[in-house]
């Protein structure tokens, strides 16, 4: 099934993000980050939030964080946030 | 792009604190998400206390997961339209109330309660009251019930045929008839039967250019000069050396006699007339009731001005709220002065002056003649004595003294 999916996407020359499951981060300014396709948040407190996608794991650190929204798909970050990068996976 | 929907109000939303270990509370968010519940505004309240809000809808299953972790919950609050539902029904009787009261405030204005009738002074209020109860009006109708006021109006003044104007406004509950009556003409002297019969006589020296007798002897003719109160109509027909002879009928009509007329009138050359620029400032006001939110600190940057007020109320419905705003606008005047020429200044004198005489003449009056006799320009203005030759009405009543 990935297979074809990724087939089609290529022959209809689509945006990934809105056929499949990929990660897409939005950023504003850096009071708003919203997260699409998660899957689950590893840790959290008001300084880093870590959030599982795509079996890796992404780090978000700042201050007053804030999980405005969350549902099964998307995370709403607010807060003051200051830098996100993904931790690289031991193994 | 995905969006994130918020919670609603119209749903119900509880928010939950629960406390445990850093872990445990992790973790049921996880599980909360995979199971498809949305949480909202998720913070720590303390390291092993977490806050979060959700629809209250998806509680209980909340609160299966929360066990599930070991976790203590707390409900912190409760906000939205089923909460407000319950509310509501525990305290039924207060709402009823409320309900009760708007509703009884929208019947009872619905009823006229009140007329007043302004204006009367000869027509009697009774019939007044009962030609408008013929017309729907009374203490006790519903509003919506009165028929045009425009008919009602044209109604009643066919009905009331000593009033000019009438005048119907619905203020609230109350009816309000302003009645304008047809000024009690004063009867004019020679209809004045209160001195029984009369003879007509001269008012001033004339000559006399027509005659209209309905009742009486007239003894004197067109073309006839007359001194100033010599008989003109006689009442007494027959002899008028032998006042016993003839019948006393009294005397009826006009004597159309010319008479001149000598007007001073003065005219200053240098007028001065106010004229509107075109540039104007514009602010706007609130108001309650009469009470105008003024703005001291404004001023026109102009020094000249006139104010042009328009009120705009706020209108719920069809029910105009005693509050709104006006709009006042400054109109920049600038004064400008011009000088009349000495023919403009004798033609604006002249027509003053046939003016004013008018007015004295009296509504069977008539100009004959305006002629300028003398003009002067003196000190900036211009005199000018007029003389009109002018027709009018000599004839006024003497009584007949009898046994003279």
């Amino acid at each position: 099934m990935g297979r074809w999916k990724n087939r089609l996407i290529q022959l209809f020359d689509l945006p990934s993000d809105v056929t499949s499951a990929e990660t897409r981060i939005e950023w504003i300014n850096n009071s708003h980050l919203q997260i699409e396709n998660h899957q689950g948040i590893q840790s959290f407190n008001a300084n880093e939030l870590k959030v599982l996608v795509k079996n890796q794991v992404l780090s978000i650190s700042g201050s007053q964080l804030h999980i405005k929204s969350i549902n099964a798909y998307i995370v709403l970050i607010t807060g003051k946030i200051d830098q996100i990068r993904y931790i690289p996976q031991r193994g | 792009m995905a969006k994130i929907k918020r919670l609603r109000l119209s749903r119900g939303k509880v928010t939950l604190s629960c406390q445990g270990s850093h872990r445990a509370i992790t973790s049921f968010l996880n599980q909360a998400v995979q199971a498809h519940l949305q949480l909202e505004n998720i913070s720590w309240v303390s390291s092993d206390q977490m806050e979060f809000t959700l629809f209250l809808s998806d509680f209980y299953r909340a609160i299966k997961i929360l066990k599930k972790y070991h976790l203590r919950m707390k409900i912190v609050e409760k906000s939205g339209f089923p909460f407000w539902l319950y509310h509501m029904k525990t305290r039924k009787f207060f709402y009823l109330g409320i309900l009760l009261f708007v509703c009884l405030l929208f019947v009872f204005s619905s009823f006229i309660w009140r007329i007043d009738i302004k204006g009367t002074e000869h027509i009697s209020e009774e019939l007044v009251r009962s030609l408008l109860k013929q017309e729907g009006v009374y203490v006790g109708q519903l509003k919506y019930r009165l028929k045009d006021q425009e008919q009602i109006r044209h109604r009643l003044l066919s009905r009331i045929p000593e009033s000019v104007w009438i005048g119907i406004q619905i203020e609230g509950t109350r009816a309000l008839i302003t009645i304008v009556e047809k000024k009690q003409v004063e009867k004019s002297q020679d209809d004045l039967p209160a001195h029984g019969p009369v003879h007509l006589v001269a008012k001033k020296a004339a000559m006399i250019t027509d005659m209209k007798v309905e009742k009486g002897n007239p003894l004197v003719g067109v073309h006839d000069i007359v001194e100033k109160g010599e008989l003109l109509v006689s009442g007494i027909y027959g002899d008028l050396e032998n006042e016993t002879s003839g019948n006393i009928i009294g005397a009826k009509g006009k004597v159309f006699g010319e008479v001149w007329y000598e007007a001073d009138v003065e005219i200053p050359t240098s007028q001065t007339r106010k004229v509107f620029t075109g540039t104007s400032e514009k602010v706007i006001l609130l108001y309650f009731r009469s009470w105008t939110v003024m703005r001291p600190f404004f001023k026109p940057g102009f020094k000249n001005y006139e104010i042009l007020e328009k009120e705009r109320p706020i209108y719920l419905g069809k029910w105009k709220l005693p509050f709104g705003w006006i709009e006042r606008e400054y109109l920049q005047m600038k004064e400008t002065k011009y000088k009349l020429s000495e023919a403009e200044a004798r033609s604006i004198g002249k027509r003053k002056a046939a003016e004013e005489l008018k007015q004295t003449l009296g509504e069977d009056g008539k100009i004959l003649v305006q002629k300028v006799l003398h003009q002067r320009s003196e000190n900036g203005k211009v005199y000018l004595k007029i003389h009109f030759d002018a027709i009018e009405n000599i004839a006024v009543p003497k009584p007949i003294i009898q046994g003279e």
